[in-house]
Formats: structure tokens, sequence, C-alpha cells
């Protein structure tokens, strides 16, 4: 038995590589595949293996990766790239102008790809002018140019152009991943590990170390109790409430701070009405109370964010106000006042509105009568703090005589209530975001409705007007204006009330790699600026 | 009944499960009494005051939301057998009905219940709670229903065979000579001498109602608004007291559940003992005598 001890430490001692930084997280890439990608994960491993031509840094500024100088032309729609001399794919093929000008014209050719497509809707034509130029024209000068191109990865066109579109192209599980990133996928099994070697050619910058695996891991607690024992060097989440044990310890160095990419937790009512449900897949079954704003004022007023993220997040977090969040710099409208914490004023609204408790049973009925203030409330069940704040909600709304019938569901199911087919009272879900606001603000607009990004159902046209505006509009501070004031429209109309916004907690040890970037703005430590500027400890 | 209790008191097991659960019922019943802490009551939560080691403030210690965890016991006590208590109720009367019918009619309804209790019995009762309750709406008297229609079929089987065997004796004999109604027979000679055995195992299937209770509260069924000590189990699970050494708010719900399973288990099995007193000596013993005292193996096992 003591034999056999020793020598697993001994094989154990030998498979740890000097070079080889071993990551832990709960979830998984779910393709490999840039443009079917949907999980964070996934676009975690596109940041290391592949280049694009912008990059968000962990400052939350936009920066050329790819790009050496750009230049726009005096209307806004012409922008003319000019490429890194260098650039490589890890096959050896030399990284050219032709390339950029396939990928940004492969994701506007194919509409099946759920955020890239998005991320070109205002691209009319690509063209490559030399080997290291390239040329998009615009159909018309949109503000967020640079914010649109973080997340079209370039790819190789002597690979991608056998699969140039349709099925053939959602469905190429893109395994070898060549790209011309810091690193170079070597190993990939699904659900279980990923692993990637350094890609030391690299031209702009090459990794200290020689190999991360990223592991996956059955439960975030598991990841904690991984770090601890030190199976991993690091995990990119973990839950709150692992803080304190980990605070303790010598070996493990906790950050928390902001998230690269500003994540908010959103409490959905269902306002679909029969002139909005979508005519294709509408069910529409929300509870008519929900279409009343004095209903969805009160349930803000009976909603103590504050105690919410104290138990939910034990503070890590900011009480929110709207789905642009307070991470996204100026376009977060820092100046909107919030339903106060108010019992008595949510009672009162509901009683001025004729909701009143006449059978004695507690919950307060319909006007007519016809139907208790009863709401069907679900959450995803991989989301590891909601049922305290389900469980908080069903205690602060059933003070103000409102019940709510609780479920977990899994996200799948989730998405078949939730939208387009509108098939619940509230749900309790969330959205991380890129930089810029454009796209968390089209959740909120009438298009959405039938195509499933729209989860309310909400329906304004001054509201639609004024994000076609934004959409186009160049003068930065005229942008800011027109963004805050939807904001006001979001907390005025209360399709959503937004709890909270939360803060990343990531940890590692400090035994073995240094360098981790820890005093950004941003947190991210799986992000190619940390794992290109580790060094192993001797 | 007299008999029944006097026997009783001599199975010192059945007393001790008595016990057991008498003294969980109680903490159920005077949980507002007994619990230093209200556990809907809000409180303002640190990272430091989470997962607070037992202290004297703290018995047994906090959880992951601060609160105390001695509070959520003995209140969580109060779903474990609500849920224990109504679901057995309703697996015994569905299981008892279709006991009755099937032993008492015999042939063809006989055949035909059986085989859809055969049906019910092979498939395998939490995966299909679990689906049961994804379903439907996981509220409290979900649950209970859910559990009670998936567990009656072990008492179906018993309550049938006691019938079989009831229906031969005589005077149910005599009486259907003298041409009482079916009805009336099963209701005043059969039902009498099958209840006890119904008691029993309704205890039984009490501790089987619990353990599927947490289960599903355990693997995020529940309602996170019922305090149970499934419930409990799934706060300190899924958010992190084995990374935090929080032992305690795995411990207290744990060994309640085990607590009130044993009780029940014991008390069911004393009862049983008592209806069966066969069941006193072990089978093995009783081939040994029928081995030695070879003249006997007719009646033995006959």
């Amino acid at each position: 038995m003591k034999r056999c001890l020793i020598i697993g430490l001994m094989l154990c001692g030998m498979a740890l590589a000097q070079g080889t930084v071993r990551i832990g997280w709960a979830g998984s890439p779910d393709t490999l595949n840039p443009g079917t990608a949907v999980l964070s994960e996934a676009f975690t491993l596109f940041d290391l293996v592949y280049d694009s031509l912008f990059n968000l840094e962990l400052d939350g500024s936009i920066q050329p990766e790819l790009v050496d100088t750009y230049e726009v032309s005096e209307d806004g729609t012409v922008w003319t790239f000019k490429l890194h001399e260098g650039a490589m794919f890890h096959d050896g093929e030399p990284l050219t102008a032709a390339d950029v000008a396939f990928s940004l014209d492969y994701y506007k050719a194919n509409e099946d790809f759920p955020f890239a497509n998005g991320y070109t809707s205002y691209f009319d034509s690509i063209e490559a002018a030399d080997d290291s130029t390239v040329l998009v024209t615009l159909s018309e000068a949109i503000p967020n140019m640079l914010s649109q191109l973080l997340y079209l990865y370039i790819l190789p066109e002597h690979i991608w152009s056998s699969y140039p579109a349709g099925s053939a192209a959602t469905e190429f599980e893109n395994l070898e991943m060549i790209g011309s990133g810091p690193f170079k996928m070597t190993e990939y099994k699904q659900g279980e590990y990923v692993r990637l070697s350094a890609n030391k050619d690299h031209y702009a910058k090459a990794p200290n170390i020689d190999e991360i695996v990223f592991q996956t891991f059955g439960s975030q607690d598991v990841l904690v109790q991984a770090l601890r024992t030190g199976q991993v060097d690091m995990i990119t989440e973990m839950p709150n409430t692992a803080v304190v044990s980990l605070r303790n310890d010598p070996n493990i160095e906790l950050v928390i701070g902001a998230p690269l990419s500003p994540s908010v937790r959103d409490i959905i009512f269902n306002v679909t009405n029969s002139d909005t449900c979508p005519a294709d897949d509408g069910i529409c079954s929300g509870h008519p109370a929900l279409l009343d704003l004095n209903v969805r004022q009160a349930l803000a007023h009976a909603t103590d964010k504050l105690q919410i993220i104290d138990v939910a997040l034990l503070g890590l977090g900011t009480p929110g106000t709207g789905l642009i969040m307070d991470g996204m710099g100026e376009w977060f409208n820092s100046s909107l006042e919030d339903y106060v914490y108010d019992p008595e004023a949510a009672n009162k609204l509901l009683d001025d509105a004729g909701y009143l408790d006449s059978n004695g049973d507690g919950v307060r009925e319909m006007p007519d009568g016809s139907r208790d203030l009863s709401f069907r409330f679900y959450w995803p069940n991989d989301v590891i703090e909601a049922p305290r704040v389900a469980e908080l909600l069903s205690q602060m709304w059933g003070d103000i005589g409102v019940k709510l019938e609780l479920q977990a569901l899994d996200p799948d199911a989730l998405t078949s209530v939730c939208c387009p087919s509108f098939d619940f009272d509230i749900i309790m879900w969330g959205w991380s975001s890129d930089p810029d606001p454009g796209f968390m603000l089209s959740v909120l607009t009438s298009d959405e409705i039938p195509t499933g990004t729209s989860e309310t159902g909400y329906s304004n046209p001054e509201y639609d007007e004024l994000y076609a505006a934004q959409a186009t509009e160049l003068d930065p501070a005229k942008r800011q204006e027109i963004v805050w004031q939807m904001q006001a429209i979001m907390l005025r109309d209360l399709p959503y009330i937004i709890p909270y916004y939360q803060q990343q907690v990531q940890a590692f040890r400090t035994d073995r790699f240094s360098g981790w970037i820890t005093d950004a703005t941003k947190v991210a430590l799986e992000d190619p600026s940390s794992l290109t500027q580790i060094e192993a400890i001797q | 009944m007299r008999d029944f209790w006097q026997a009783l008191r001599r199975n010192r097991m059945g007393v001790i499960g008595l016990i057991m659960i008498v003294l969980t019922l109680l903490m159920a019943i005077f949980a507002p009494l007994l619990a230093p802490y209200n556990p809907k009551e809000r409180i303002r939560v640190t990272l430091d005051s989470i997962y607070a080691k037992p202290s004297l403030e703290h018995p047994f210690g906090t959880d992951d939301a601060g609160k105390d965890v001695l509070s959520n016991f003995i209140y969580g006590a109060r779903v474990s057998l609500t849920v224990g208590f109504f679901a057995s109720f309703i697996s015994v009367v569905i299981g008892g009905t279709i006991g009755l019918i099937s032993g008492f009619f015999g042939g063809k309804i006989d055949n035909l219940l059986m085989r859809f209790t055969d049906i019910v019995l092979v498939i395998p009762d939490l995966p299909l709670a679990v689906v049961l309750v994804a379903l439907t709406k996981p509220s409290l008297m979900n649950i209970i229903i859910v559990i009670g229609i998936l567990g009656w079929t072990g008492t179906a089987r018993l309550v049938r065979s006691q019938t079989i065997s009831v229906k031969e004796r005589k005077f149910v004999l005599r009486a259907k000579a003298i041409g009482a109604h079916p009805l009336y027979i099963l209701r005043n000679h059969i039902f009498p001498l099958v209840l006890p055995l119904m008691i029993a195992n309704t205890v039984l299937v009490i501790s089987l109602a619990i353990l599927n209770e947490s289960a599903l509260a355990f693997l995020g069924l529940g309602d996170p608004s019922t305090l149970s000590w499934g419930q409990m189990l799934n706060f300190a699970f899924t958010r992190g007291a084995m990374s935090s050494g929080a032992w305690w708010a795995l411990l207290a719900p744990g060994l309640g559940i085990v607590w009130l399973v044993l009780g029940c288990t014991l008390l069911g099995q004393g009862f049983q003992q008592i209806l069966n007193p066969r069941l006193e000596s072990h089978h093995l013993q009783k081939s040994e005598m029928i081995a030695l005292e070879g003249s006997h193996v007719q009646q033995a096992t006959g």
C-alpha cells in the first residue's frame, strides 16, 4: 500500500511539467466553431487560439490586435485596416488580408451564426486591397465599429473555404482549431479537458509558459477543493461562500472585481399582450396582472436588493437599475433613482389599483376577483445563488400579498418556456455583454420579440426609435444621452427588475506561477493578457 | 388493542423507535418555543457571518446565508414529518384498497391489479419522482402526492396476501354462506383483521417518504422557500459548505434524517414482529429445528 502511494506521487510529479498551467472550470465549451458557439468557455478558448482585429483589454479599452494602423473615411463608412507583419497560422501558413476579408465575409454570409452575424449587420463590402490591407465599407456610419470586431476571430481561408455556408458551416466541428493566436490546440475531450500548447512564434505576445490544460469539474465546490489541494493552479469561477475559507489559505490569492464581460441578473416579467404575442411560436400565458405597471412597481418597491446581495452574493455585487451594467463605464446611467424598498408603498399601490385580498387567504386577487396574484417563478438550475434569491423574493413579495410558485428549470427547458413562446409569468435569468451597449439595448426592442432575444415581450415605439437612433449616432456624447434616456424608460416601465450586477470571483495558487494580472480594472485571469505573461516559479 | 400495547412495551426496539418519533414530533410541534432564532427572519449577512463554527450563540453553527443551523433544523423537522405522514397515508390508502380488492375478489381482478402493481414496482421510484415533480410545480403538496402515489406497491402486496389468508377463515366462509354482501364481509370481517398490518406498514412507508422528500429537495427539486432537511442539505451542498469545511451544515440535517428514518423503521419492525410472531425467530433457526425434528416438517412448511 505504502509503495503504491510513493509510486503514485512520483508519477504525479513527473506528469506535472514545469511550464504547464492547469486551469479548473465548472463548464466546458459547447463547440469549437467560432460561428456557432454560445458559451463563454468557448470564447475563452477562441481568445487564446485566434487573433481578431481588435482586442478588449483588462482596463476596458479596445486596442488593435492584428491591426497595426487604421483610418476611417470622412463620412465614417470606409475603414482601412493595415495588418501587423509576421502573423502566422499554427499550420505555418501566413495570415494575410485575404484571410481577414474571407473571415468577415464568412460571418456576414452565415445568418445562422447567433452572435457573429449580428456584428456584421452594417458591413456592406469587405475587400483585401493588398496582402496587408483590408477595406471594410459600411452601409451606414456606426459609432461602435471597433467593438463589432472584437469577437470576429480571423479564420484561415485555406481551411474554412471548404465549409462555405449553410449546414456545412454550422456543423463544422473545427477540432483542429487552426488559428494564429498565442496558443495552439493540441487535445480536446468534450466535457473533460482542453489542452493548449504555447505558440512561441507568435508575432506579438509569445507566452512564457509551455502549456495550458483546462479541466472541467462537476461543480464549483469541487473546483475550490481542487485549487486547495494543488490539483489546479487557477480557477475561473467559485462560489462566493468559499471566499472566507480561501482567503485564509497562505498559498492562494483571491481576485475579486468587475468581470471583463459585465454581467447582470434580471427578473423578467412576461408582458406580452394579444398585440405583441409572436404569431408563430407564441403561447403567451403570462399572468394578466403583470401587464399592469402598478403591479410591477409594487413588486419593485417590495424588493430589498441590498438584502438579496447580502445573502445571495455575500455583498459581492451592486444593486441594478437596468440591463446596461455598471461595468459599461459611461454607458451606464448613474443618474437614475431606483425604486426604494418600501413595502408600505407597495401595499398602497396594490390597494389603490384594486388588488385586494378579499377572501383573507393572505394572497391578493385581481380587481375582478378572477385570479390570485400568484405567479410562476422560474430560474435556471445552473445558477448557484438563484435558489436563495428565489427564497428571499418569495418572502419579500409574500409580505405584500403576492405568492410565488417557485421552480428551478434546466436551461434548455427554460429556453423553451421563455422565448419566443412566452409561456411563463416571471423568470430570473441573466446576461453577459460585450462593452458596447448596442446588444443589451436591442433586447427590449419590438423587433426582437419573434426572434427569441426579447424575453419580456415589451414593445414601445418610443424605445424602438431611440434604439435605431443610437445605433447610428456618431457623436459619443449624443449617443450617451440617448442610451441614458433608454435606461430611464426601462426603469420607468419595468419590464425587468434588476436585482444586481455581480462581481467576478477568481482564485489562483501563488506557489506555482507568478505574474497573474490582479490589479487591472477588470478581472479575467483566463484572458490571454495573464496567460501570456505568467511564468513558472522555479 | 390492549394486548397490542403490552406486546409493544415488551419489544424494546419498537419502544425505542416510538420514543425517537415522539421526540421528533414534539420538537416539530414546539419549534417556535425551542428554536433560538426564527429562520424566516431577515438578517444582514457578511462574508464573516456565514458558515460560523458552532458556538454558544449558534450551537450548530450557521449556514450559507448566516442563519442558525439549529433553528433551521428544528423547523425543518416539520416538513419532513408532514411529508412523511401525509405521503404514507396516501400510499397506504391506495395500496390498502388495491390489496383488499385484489385479495378478496381474486381471479381476473386480482391478476389485473397485481400486474399493474408489478409495473409500478419495477419503475425506479426516485427517477420517476424527479420527472413527475419537474413536470408539476414543486410545491409541498405536489411532492407529497408524487411520493404518495409511488410508494404504495409494497403495501398492496402485503395487504393482498393477508386478505387471502383471512378470507379462507371459517367465520368469513360462514358469513358468505348466510348470504352477506361481499362489501359487508370486506368491511366488517376482513378489514379489521388487515388494519393492524396496514398501520405497521404505514410506519415503514413513512421512512421511505421522508427519504424520498430529502432526496428530491437535495437534488434541487424542492421549493426553496420550504425549509426541510433535504433543502438544508441542498443549500449546504450547492453553496460551498464542503469547501468551507462547514461540516455542521451537512451533519445536522443528515443526522436528522437518519434519526427519523431509524425511528420509523424500528417502530415499524416492532409492529410487524408483534403482529407476525413468526418473524421473531430467524428462518435458518427454523430449518435447523426442522432438520432435527423431521416429523414436524410437514407442519412447519405447510
